[in-house]
């Protein structure tokens, strides 16, 4: 059975796409077939951890919203992207499906100038999951609330949400918390990311579980290699053996137990 | 007939029709409509039947739910091999716009129900 996992946080710059990029290929290695959704039509950006040229993108998610291709077309095999570094492992049967959003400037314009049937994205969704064979559909979200994040909750058999220890993302996680409960997210798990390795990590994740509620899957260090590899490629990739990349893999590992 | 406003108490839908549920709708629907149409998101389209055992009532009673949701163009029925199937159907995005005024009554409503969140 298929599942659809929505990756979100309330700010940006919370790690969001790092997180997706690496779990989907932890998913991939264990002899899945995901796809992933750049949802974040405004700011778009996990085709380049995956190693996607714009000037190959010829079809995006934003064509499928307008009609003028099927959601299938704008899905880019990136599994190649998946076989660099010491942590590649021949995918069994695994497979890696990025459907990206637009990064022209005048196409993000038109979608937040004219907008577009949500209803379809829905299907688009489900459409992607038996065309292509999912095992997983993750969807990487715009930060905040907007109508294309809360479809992508509403829908979701997961929800991960990301938080730094930073006193503007208490406020706004308290708000998504509240949301997917809401809309009765069957697993919803937090992630607090970029926390200071200095930190009490086993202490800060149990006050974020006291305050929201909500297990905590992670509490990922902030780290100088993350900050190196720059979104270059998929972290656990080239660190197979380091403390972030093993606590990501605890959260694949209940994502796959699901 | 029920004056819109006395209408939208009774039910707890938002008034204009014909223009699908936006997601900010969904989330400040009552409880168990809310219940009802996300569950119905997650399946794509649902039958009677499934209605009924998802609201813990008879086909009449899912019939009647549904017969509402559809006249308030928030649910489409599709005909399929004789049978009728009920699909949620959402509002176009007319450009996007901030939604915190939407979300304001979350928050209203969050507030009703518990003390505000402290930070860790």
């Amino acid at each position: 059975m298929s599942r659809i996992v929505s990756i979100h946080s309330f700010r940006g710059g919370t790690g969001k796409s790092n997180v997706t990029a690496n779990l989907t290929t932890m998913l991939a290695q264990a002899g899945k077939r995901v796809g992933v959704v750049d949802t974040d039509i405004q700011s778009p950006g996990i085709h380049v951890i995956f190693g996607l040229d714009e000037e190959k993108m010829d079809l995006a998610l934003n064509d499928y919203l307008w009609g003028k291709c099927a959601i299938e077309k704008a899905a880019y095999d990136v599994s190649p992207a998946t076989q660099v570094g010491p942590g590649s492992v021949t995918l069994m049967g695994g497979g890696v499906y990025l459907i990206p959003s637009s990064i022209k400037a005048g196409e993000i314009a038109k979608v937040l100038r004219e907008g577009y049937d949500v209803g379809l994205l829905n299907d688009g969704f489900r459409e992607l999951i038996s065309r292509l064979s999912l095992d997983f559909l993750l969807i990487d979200t715009h930060p905040g609330l907007n109508e294309e994040t809360l479809l992508s909750i509403a829908i979701s058999d997961a929800l991960l949400i990301l938080m730094r220890p930073d006193q503007q993302d208490y406020q706004g996680t308290a708000v998504t918390v509240e949301v997917g409960q809401k809309l009765d997210v069957p697993w919803l798990r937090l992630i607090v990311n970029k926390a200071l390795p200095s930190f009490d990590l086993g202490a800060l994740k149990k006050r974020v579980e006291e305050t929201y509620g909500v297990p905590v899957v992670a509490v990922l260090p902030e780290c100088e290699e993350m900050i190196r590899l720059g979104s270059s490629s998929v972290f656990c990739l080239h660190y197979p053996d380091h403390p972030v990349t093993h606590s990501l893999r605890e959260v694949a590992a209940q994502l796959l137990a699901q | 007939m029920n004056p819109p406003e006395a209408d939208a108490k009774q039910d707890g839908l938002p008034r204009e029709q014909g223009a699908g549920l936006s997601m900010a709708d969904v989330i400040t629907l009552p409880s168990p409509l809310r219940r009802l149409v996300t569950w119905m998101m997650r399946r794509e389209e649902v039958s009677l039947a499934e209605v009924a055992a998802f609201i813990q009532g008879d086909e009449s009673d899912g019939r009647a739910m549904m017969d509402s949701l559809v006249a308030k163009g928030f649910v489409r029925a599709v005909q399929t091999a004789g049978s009728v199937r009920y699909r949620v159907r959402l509002a176009p995005i007319r450009g996007h716009t901030p939604m915190f005024d939407r979300l304001r009554a979350v928050d209203d409503q969050a507030a009703d129900n518990k003390d505000p969140k402290s930070q860790p």
